[in-house]
């Protein structure tokens, strides 16, 4: 079986992708981010993102028309590749592997210690 | 407008790599114009921020240089796009390259001969204020002058610096015997010590005013070293068996091309001490072509002058009615190797100079325009390449300039290739030419400069044409392959005609000029010149030549001895005397006087016309003439001149016989009237010999000489061979011709070769089809090579008449020479030779191409 290499961030950006389908270039990209996640997204940690992703074929780019408010220059639209499709299903099944695998007692203590922290 | 932070963004613009930075930059922009809206401080704010989180490797440039076009990279490209070409067709290049190189190397060799022949005497510091006095009028002069010349000039010509006298010794007075060791030196001088004022010598040892003293004798090195063992100083060294010379000084050896090769060096205080009969100190008196007067004249002095003030001193000098006989005139020593007369014995003549030059132009003209044939038959292949680099937008200009660097190329190339030909086959040039060339002078500075010129010339002259016709594709044609090159057919054709009209023309030059050579070997001379061997006579005393005589005849080897000034036909110790007769009325004509003895005629087969050829005494006053003499004295019948009177000299004397006409000189001139007569004095001997029994004769020819005349040195030669040396020019300008002749033709069909290769393959599908139509391969070749012949032919056609007249031209001035309509086959048999060797050039591709299974051409469309 192939290894997805994915991390966090990575993961993020491409599900962000996925979400604005079709819509997906960086300015948009990150205010989807900034708005679902509350996090602040620098742009460059982004494009870093974006750069990675497309070196190893998650994502394809193609040059969009170009705008006024981007002083002339043309947005790039990022799209999900089948691998891209497909690191992201591996991603997802492995970490429910993973949490099928944890003991329901751990979970439970856990849950339960936060039922409590939550109660306070 | 909101305009971003101006700092940040040339930082980013710095930084970033190109292929993201329109993207970033963008992105910025629409983060920033958002933000703006709100805050336009904290937009700015971020924007800084934000560009130095940009500030990571992924977004750096590459540290190593990108790509920037620079003019620098059009050439680069002009530079690979050529390799590329040159060894993609390697054939066509190989050709291009050898024919090119071939005629550079010509072109450079003739460069170097013609160079070394004007360097004769350039090297004098004084060179070009130092002339040499001539006797009578220019274009019928002799290089000798008068002894007294030399006092005269001195005391009445203020504008002269320095006046000397050089007197080169016949090679039968060079007898040098050093050490009991007997040898001739042919380069032996009697010399003012003026001369080495005048002339640059290295002195090693010693001083010229050494030479003001009589019997004093200066050498060369190399005859201090050979003799000496280079300790000559104080030595002595023995002149003819009779005077002793005390060695005071050694001299460097003089250059190869020097004109005055000295080797020995005599005072000529000692002539004047000795008196010799030669030393009349009137202007009037005849004189020794050998024994000639240099100056130099003061700087900004006008030479024109002193030609005007020369005749004034005739009139001083001379009785008013010798006056019209005398005259003298000046001539720069640079301009003394291209006449006869000079002390090298190699001259050239500036005509053979100007027409060597002429041939190596048109050999380098060849050479061009072949190129030109095949670069533009061949331009078709680079049509495409055109029609891309028109719609990239190269200009027309630049497109020229890009072939033209290709020719550069090339040219570079053949111009090493000839570079390092030339300095294998430099050292040839002697055998070959007898023309001493050495490596140094490739190397010198006006070498270099030449083959940077040609290298310039020949880029432009080969590289303009085809640049102008590939530049001049349209790009739409071209791209789709429609360009044919029928427009430049004409042209092409042009210049194949004229590469065969000039191979044609050499071709028949050279023929004509080895027949001339010929016939001057082989010309009736009017005597008999076979099986006669000559020698030089030390002196010519009765008891001497007597006993000489009788004991040769005891030998049945020898058939018939004689003693004479010279030989029938000679160069050496020609005498010429002023003739006078009554029917010249005070006029002077001159005639040649040859002192001979009673066997004379008969042994060399002289035919009697009229009266006797016995000559009675030793006085000079009786003398046989020729017919030649008998009708410059205006008698029409011989048998009438039998009688007359005339003078020559101071002589007055009776005509008692005539005979035919004989070559007294060389074949270039006529016949002269020739007085023979005798008075005692002889300087040759010649010996008729039984040819079967040559080695026995030589040998007793050399024992009675040596025994009769004791501790001379003894040389001897064949009387034919020797004739022969008399023409060493044309011998050489043969040479020469025979072998830029053979090389131009062989440029010529390297050039054919190409172009029939190209054809060939380019009618490669029309050939075929013919074929497979039922056409024989005969009628293939000749279709490939039909009309390469005919412009072959017409080549001929126009090349006849030039070198009719170019002939004409040279044989003008040669009184025996050949007629050029009883040669007319020689232009026949040029215009064969070259359609002989047209065919077989052509014929190497025509067959091949005809011969081809047509499938192999047909199967693919």
């Amino acid at each position: 079986m192939k290894n997805y290499q994915l991390g966090e961030f990575e993961e993020i950006v491409l599900l962000t992708v996925g979400i604005l389908n079709n819509e997906a270039y960086s300015v948009a990209i990150k205010d989807e981010i900034e708005s679902r996640l509350k996090r602040t997204v620098s742009m460059g940690a982004l494009h870093t993102a974006l750069i990675r992703l497309e070196d190893k074929g998650y994502l394809k780019s193609f040059s969009g028309e170009s705008t006024e408010d981007r002083a002339g220059r043309p947005r790039r639209y990022f799209e999900i590749t089948a691998l891209g499709k497909k690191a992201m299903l591996y991603a997802k099944e492995t970490r429910e592997q993973l949490w099928k695998a944890i003991p329901k007692a751990v979970l439970e203590v856990s849950l339960q210690k936060l039922a409590v922290g939550s109660h306070q | 407008m909101k305009v971003p932070p101006k700092y940040p963004l040339q930082f980013l613009r710095w930084f970033c790599r190109e292929d993201y930075l329109d993207e970033i930059e963008g992105d910025l922009m629409e983060v920033f114009i958002k933000q703006s809206e709100s805050s336009p401080r904290k937009a700015k704010w971020n924007f800084g921020w934000s560009v130095i989180k940009y500030f990571r490797p992924e977004f750096l440039k590459p540290f190593k240089k990108t790509f920037h076009p620079e003019s620098s990279d059009m050439y680069k490209n002009y530079f690979k796009v050529a390799l590329r070409n040159l060894t993609r067709h390697h054939t066509f290049s190989i050709i291009n390259i050898a024919g090119l190189s071939l005629g550079i190397t010509c072109a450079l060799f003739i460069f170097l001969i013609v160079n070394y022949e004007l360097s004769y005497d350039r090297y004098h510091v004084k060179a070009d204020r130092i002339y040499r006095v001539n006797n009578g009028e220019p274009g019928n002069a002799d290089t000798g002058t008068p002894h007294g010349l030399a006092e005269i000039l001195r005391s009445e010509f203020p504008e002269m610096e320095d006046v000397g006298i050089i007197f080169k010794l016949n090679p039968e007075q060079s007898n040098i015997e050093i050490n009991q060791e007997l040898f001739r030196e042919n380069n032996t001088y009697f010399v003012q010590p003026q001369i080495f004022k005048l002339l640059d010598f290295t002195w090693l040892q010693g001083k010229p005013e050494s030479l003001t003293e009589p019997h004093h004798a200066v050498v060369a090195q190399s005859i201090a070293d050979k003799y000496f063992r280079g300790d000559a100083i104080g030595k002595t060294l023995k002149l003819n068996n009779g005077s002793d010379f005390t060695i005071t000084g050694i001299l460097a050896d003089p250059p190869v091309n020097s004109d005055f090769p000295v080797r020995i060096v005599l005072s000529y205080a000692t002539l004047e001490k000795l008196n010799q009969s030669h030393l009349n100190n009137r202007l009037d008196a005849g004189s020794n072509s050998y024994s000639q007067t240099l100056f130099s004249l003061r700087a900004g002095i006008d030479p024109q002058t002193i030609d005007t003030k020369l005749r004034k001193m005739v009139e001083r000098h001379v009785a008013k009615d010798r006056q019209q006989f005398v005259s003298f005139f000046i001539q720069p020593i640079s301009d003394i190797h291209f006449n006869v007369g000079n002390f090298n014995q190699r001259t050239i003549a500036k005509e053979t100079i100007s027409t060597l030059q002429l041939i190596g132009l048109f050999i380098l003209v060849i050479a061009c325009i072949n190129f030109i044939n095949l670069a533009s038959a061949q331009a078709i292949r680079r049509a495409k390449e055109v029609g891309v680099r028109k719609t990239l937008g190269g200009s027309r200009n630049s497109l020229v300039f890009q072939f033209l660097c290709e020719t550069f190329l090339i040219t570079l190339t053949a111009l090493l290739l000839a570079f390092g030909v030339t300095s294998q086959v430099i050292t040839f040039s002697e055998s070959l030419f007898s023309i001493p060339l050495s490596n140094d002078a490739l190397f010198r500075m006006d070498t270099l400069l030449f083959m940077g010129a040609t290298l310039i010339l020949v880029t432009l002259l080969a590289g303009f044409y085809p640049a102008f016709v590939l530049s001049g594709f349209l790009p739409a044609h071209a791209m789709k392959g429609a360009v044919s090159g029928i427009k430049s057919l004409f042209v092409r054709k042009s210049l194949i005609t004229f590469q065969f009209l000039i191979s044609q023309v050499l071709i028949v030059c050279t023929i004509l000029v080895i027949r001339q050579t010929n016939y001057f070997l082989s010309a009736p001379l009017g005597f008999n010149k076979e099986a006669v061997i000559t020698f030089d006579l030390p002196n010519s005393k009765a008891t001497h030549l007597s006993t000489l005589r009788n004991s040769l005849l005891t030998h049945s080897e020898i058939e018939n001895v004689s003693f004479s000034l010279n030989t029938p036909s000679a160069t050496i110790n020609t005498w010429w005397a002023n003739l006078r007769h009554e029917s010249f009325s005070g006029d002077e004509r001159s005639a040649e006087v040859k002192y001979i003895d009673s066997t004379y005629l008969s042994m060399f087969e002289i035919q009697r016309v009229a009266g006797t050829t016995v000559l009675p005494d030793l006085t000079g006053k009786s003398i046989i003439v020729n017919e030649a003499l008998v009708k410059e004295i205006g008698i029409m019948d011989p048998e009438q001149a039998i009688g007359e009177k005339v003078s020559y000299w101071n002589t007055d004397a009776i005509i008692i016989g005539v005979v035919k006409d004989f070559q007294t000189v060389t074949l270039q001139e006529g016949i002269h009237p020739v007085i023979l007569t005798s008075t005692g004095y002889y300087a040759k001997g010649s010996v008729k010999i039984d040819m079967t029994r040559v080695t026995e004769a030589l040998s007793i020819i050399e024992k009675h000489w040596k025994e009769t005349f004791t501790g001379n040195y003894f040389t001897w030669a064949f009387l034919d061979d020797q004739l022969a040396t008399f023409y060493h020019e044309e011998k050489k300008i043969a040479s020469l011709l025979i072998t830029f002749a053979s090389i131009a033709i062989c440029i010529g069909c390297i050039g054919l070769f190409g172009l029939i290769a190209f054809v060939a393959t380019q009618r490669a599908k029309e050939v075929s089809i013919r074929k497979i139509l039922g056409a024989t391969v005969a009628h293939l070749t000749a279709i490939l090579s039909g009309n390469f012949i005919k412009l072959v032919l017409i080549a001929g056609m126009i090349a006849w008449p030039i070198a009719y007249y170019i002939m004409e031209s040279w044989l003008q001035g040669i009184a025996n020479r050949i007629e050029l309509l009883d040669n007319a086959w020689v232009f026949v048999l040029s215009l064969l030779v070259t359609v002989a060797l047209a065919i077989i050039t052509l014929s190497t591709q025509t067959i091949k191409a005809a011969l081809e299974n047509p499938v192999k051409n047909l199967r693919s469309e």
